[in-house]
C-alpha cells in the first residue's frame, strides 16, 4: 500500500452500465458511504482485502467474472 | 503521412475513438476486442488494413454474443451490451476513407462489401446536419481558421465563436456553449489545442475535433488524449464527415 501522505492525485475514469451503477449506489445506501466516489473507493478496499485475505476463493470468482 | 506507414496500433485507436467520438469508450471497445482475437497488433506481419479488418469482425462477433448472453453487472458482456453496436456499412466506409485516409478499396476490404465507392458516395450524401448547431474554431492560422469556417457554415454549421489562444478557447466555449469544437493540435507551441480543451471540458462537455500533423504523436493511449483526431492537410471531405458523425455520436 502507498503511503498516506501523497501529494500527487489520478482522476480515475471508468465505464459502468446503469445497473452496474445502481448497484453500487445501493451498496452506498446499505453501508452509509458518504457519496458515491468513497463508495467506489471503499469496494475497492474490500475487493483488494478480500483477494488478499481469501486469495483461492477470489480468483475462482475472477476467472467467472472474466468468462461469463 | 501515408497509413500503411504509420503504427498500425495508433491507427486502429484512431479509428475506436472516431466511431464513438469518445476517447474512454473507443480505448475500452478496442481493449475488448483485441484481447479476444488472435493477433499480436505488434507482429510485423499483421498489416493496417488486416489489423483493421480484424477488429471489426471481431466487434461485431462480440456484439452478437454479448447479445446473447445475460450480461452479468461488471463483467466484459455487461459493458459490450450497454455499448452501441458497429454503425451501418455505409458510415464505416464514410469513417475509413473521409476521416482515417484508408484508399476506397482498402475500406471495402476492411467493412467486407463488394462495392465500397457507392457506399461511400451514399454515406456522403446522406450526410444532415440538424438544426443549426453551433461550433467553435480553435486555430492560431489566419488562413485555416478562415477555410474551417466556410466548410462549416457551407454544411450548415454555426460558427460561434473562434479563438487562437487557449485562453480565448475557454472563453469562446463558455460564451458559445458549443455542440463540437474544431482545433489545432498545437497552438504557437504555447499552451496546446488540449490544455484549452481539459478546461473546457472541466465545464462543458462537447467532442473535439483535433487536426494535427502529427496523429500517432496524439494516440499513444494515455488518459489525457483526443476524442477525434483528423490528419493535416485536410479536405472538406474531412472535416463534414468528422463533424457530422462526432454530432450524430453523441446525439445516439
Amino acid at each position: 500500500m502507498a503511503s498516506s501522505n501523497e501529494k500527487r492525485l489520478s482522476k480515475l475514469q471508468i465505464l459502468v452500465t446503469d445497473s452496474e451503477l445502481t448497484n453500487i449506489d445501493d451498496w452506498r445506501f446499505d453501508n452509509r458511504a458518504d457519496n458515491r466516489s468513497s463508495a467506489v473507493r471503499e469496494l475497492i478496499a474490500l475487493g483488494l482485502l478480500y483477494s488478499e485475505r481469501h486469495a483461492e476463493d477470489a480468483s475462482e470468482e475472477l476467472v467467472r467474472l472474466r468468462t461469463e | 503521412m501515408s497509413i500503411a506507414t504509420r503504427p498500425p496500433l495508433g491507427v486502429l485507436r484512431q479509428f475506436s475513438r472516431a466511431v464513438f467520438a469518445d476517447r474512454l469508450i473507443g480505448d475500452e471497445m478496442m481493449r475488448l476486442t483485441m484481447a479476444r482475437v488472435d493477433v499480436d497488433p505488434r507482429a510485423s506481419s499483421a498489416s493496417v488494413t488486416d489489423l483493421m479488418s480484424i477488429f471489426l469482425a471481431g466487434w461485431r462477433a462480440l456484439a452478437r454474443k454479448a447479445a446473447a448472453s445475460g450480461g452479468r453487472p461488471f463483467t466484459d458482456s455487461a459493458l459490450l451490451n450497454a455499448l452501441p453496436t458497429p454503425p451501418d456499412d455505409d458510415r464505416l466506409v464514410l469513417l475509413l476513407v473521409d476521416v482515417m485516409g484508408f484508399s476506397v478499396a482498402e475500406a471495402g476490404r476492411i467493412v467486407g462489401i463488394a462495392a465500397p465507392a457507392e457506399a461511400l458516395r451514399r454515406a456522403r450524401e446522406a450526410l444532415v446536419v440538424h438544426g443549426a448547431p453551433r461550433a467553435v474554431i480553435v486555430e492560431d492560422e489566419p488562413l485555416i481558421a478562415a477555410d474551417l469556417r466556410g466548410i462549416l457554415e457551407r454544411m450548415g454549421v454555426d460558427v460561434a465563436g473562434e479563438a487562437r489562444s487557449a485562453d480565448e478557447a475557454v472563453r469562446a466555449a463558455r460564451a458559445a456553449l458549443p455542440a463540437v469544437i474544431l482545433a489545432d493540435y498545437n497552438l504557437d507551441g504555447r499552451a496546446t489545442g488540449i490544455d484549452a480543451v481539459l478546461r473546457i471540458h472541466q465545464e462543458h462537455d462537447c467532442p473535439v475535433i483535433f487536426i494535427t500533423g502529427y496523429p500517432d504523436r496524439v494516440l499513444q493511449g494515455e488518459e489525457i488524449e483526443p476524442d477525434f483526431v483528423i490528419s493535416k492537410p485536410y479536405t472538406p471531405d474531412n472535416v463534414r464527415a468528422a463533424v457530422v458523425h462526432c454530432l450524430d455520436a453523441r446525439r445516439a
